[in-house]
């Protein structure tokens, strides 16, 4: 379990991560979304001990990332497809984190085969694509058959085939009773990957929540109602302070109430209803919504962010 | 509830890691690397290179009578030593460069463990080099005026266990610079500056204060280890001061890489 307990990282002025309080839970996949620069990848890496927090603290099963002994053992990741020495072979690279944390060198063989990599084990890792690199990278997270894995934008890079094979990959190990947390900023992504979402805007939490409550808690989830008097529900319906939208001659798109407040004003008012569905949001609406007033460097009519990795590169 | 990791394992698997788990996984980063045998080579050639070239200088000139076996340690390692100083660097630089730096973080997220694992693994490497290298400044004395020169069992072993023991000094010197200065060239221009160019700085100032201090940096314990001189102090003072500023350096270069930010 990842436990972060306010925690803080500023840089000279900018707040990057702003008092962040989380708890991931087992047997999830949690997705972390935000726009660039929310902070994700900094709280990703303060949980790795990579970056040290100004204030507050991230914890792995209870204690600091660098008093773990092994700590491929409890936690694996992916940070970026980069974390590799390109003038080393994939299987040095993994045999050499094995040896790091007392793991057998046999896992690097079975590691390597689950991510596809058999065939090109003994090349250079300067030669592999970013797709590859990925894949290595997600390797080196599965060493130590870790109850936790933490992978940063994971889809990256990855082809078609990649993409589905690190969602049905995520699926499975959260059914293991893991616990995976992944950052995307990809929202279909999410939608079919991720069980619950944590979402931040510059550096702060935003919500945390199962994602079907996000979904259902976004204002543009609405209700469609079809009727012969329109506009007599419609005068009804604002009464009752919801919002109600005209679409064509006899539809109503409302939002701001539920089917059953639509249907009780209808029957009071004597209205007949000739349709009453629910309209869902998708995760995309709803993230955008929730994201609006954070998004730091967004278009200004508010388009959507653009799409590439958070990361401020740092070597 | 889903079993855990640990029990499908079916093992504890609290053993191994630590420092020797460390040391294991730089060993094998360090000779998974084609530019260690590149610059380990190169040391090695080049410092046997320069032993031949010098010994036939001496030949020509007449002048490797009484010399001793040792005599041409320090001429020989004076280019040779930057080889070694490369693959120091390159032990913590080339990761900094590549991003590998954070693998090695996180797969051993406590510091000074990173620092004593790479510190242990280059001081076995530069200091088996060093000897293999001092043995070459011999191989190609012996081959030139193997006739002339003074070959005492002692004046071999100085050679040989200096040479290793100058090549371990400079190369945690640079360790613990790289770690400082993270990236690959501003640790080699300062190993560089410190090594060859502040020496040859001092000789042309003559300033006797300036000379005094110059005498006590890392090139000029080269002196005293390899060739065997006496003046101004014999080899277990430059053992020593060699010693404490690889050790100034590596305390350095911790506290940086504790500090920072990977």
């Amino acid at each position: 379990m990842i436990s972060l307990r306010n925690l803080t990282k500023r840089y000279g002025d900018k707040v990057v991560v702003d008092r962040l309080s989380v708890d991931l839970a087992p047997g999830k996949v949690t997705g972390f979304l935000g726009p660039n620069g929310a902070g994700k990848s900094t709280t990703m890496r303060m949980v790795l001990g990579l970056d040290r927090p100004t204030a507050g603290e991230a914890l792995v099963d209870g204690r600091p990332y660098a008093e773990l002994r092994h700590p491929m053992r409890r936690i694996g990741a992916l940070l970026d497809a980069k974390a590799v020495h390109s003038g080393r072979t994939a299987r040095n690279h993994l045999t050499a984190m094995a040896r790091s944390n007392g793991l057998p060198v046999r896992r690097v063989g079975e590691v390597l085969e689950t991510v596809g990599l058999t065939g090109v084990a003994d090349q250079r890792a300067g030669k592999f694509s970013l797709g590859m690199g990925q894949r290595l990278g997600i390797a080196g997270a599965l060493l130590g058959d870790p109850e936790i894995l933490m992978f940063d934008e994971p889809v990256n890079g990855l082809d078609p085939d990649g993409v589905r094979w690190i969602r049905g990959l995520m699926r499975s190990l959260a059914a293991e009773g893991r616990t995976v947390f992944v950052s995307s900023h990809l929202m279909s992504e999410m939608q079919t990957t991720a069980d619950q979402l944590v979402v931040i805007g510059k550096g702060r939490l935003i919500a945390d929540a199962p994602i079907s409550e996000v979904i259902e808690a976004s204002s543009l989830t609405a209700v469609r109602v079809r009727t012969p008097r329109p506009d007599e529900l419609e005068q009804q319906l604002l009464v009752a302070g919801m919002r109600v939208e005209r679409h064509g001659g006899d539809e109503l798109i409302v939002t701001g109430g539920t089917m059953d407040r639509i249907g009780g004003v209808a029957h009071q008012a004597g209205v007949r209803l000739n349709e009453l569905s629910p309209r869902a949001a998708s995760l995309e609406q709803a993230y955008m919504e929730l994201t609006a007033s954070s998004v730091e460097f967004g278009a200004p009519s508010g388009a959507a962010p653009a799409e590439g990795t958070d990361d401020r590169e740092r070597v | 509830m889903a079993t855990t990791a640990q029990e499908r394992r079916g093992e504890p698997q609290q053993s191994g890691g630590g420092l020797p788990g460390a040391i294991a996984a730089e060993w094998t980063k360090l000779w998974g690397l084609r530019s260690t045998w590149l610059c380990l080579g190169v040391a090695v050639l080049l410092t046997g290179g320069t032993a031949l070239l010098a010994s036939l200088a001496l030949q020509a000139n007449g002048t490797a009578d009484g010399m001793t076996a040792n005599a041409l340690g320090y001429t020989s390692t004076l280019l040779s030593q930057f080889a070694m100083v490369a693959a120091a660097s390159l032990l913590i630089t080339g990761e900094y460069a590549t991003g590998a730096v954070r693998t090695t973080l996180t797969t051993v997220p406590a510091r000074a463990r990173v620092v004593l694992a790479k510190v242990a693994v280059l001081a076995v490497t530069s200091f088996a080099t060093g000897c293999v290298a001092g043995a070459a400044v011999i191989a190609g004395a012996a081959a030139v005026v193997g006739d002339v020169m003074e070959f005492e069992a002692a004046h071999v072993l100085h050679e040989i266990a200096g040479t290793g023991g100058y090549f371990l000094g400079i190369s945690l010197f640079t360790l613990g610079l790289g770690l400082l200065v993270r990236s690959t060239a501003g640790t080699l221009s300062i190993a560089f500056g410190v090594l060859l160019a502040i020496p040859s700085i001092s000789q042309i100032v003559g300033n006797e204060t300036v000379t005094a201090f110059v005498d006590h940096t890392p090139p000029m314990t080269g002196a005293s280890l390899m060739s065997g001189a006496t003046e101004p102090y014999g080899w277990g003072t430059g053992a020593l001061l060699l010693a404490a500023w690889a050790a100034l350096a590596l305390a350095a270069g911790y506290t940086a890489l504790a500090r920072r930010d990977a």
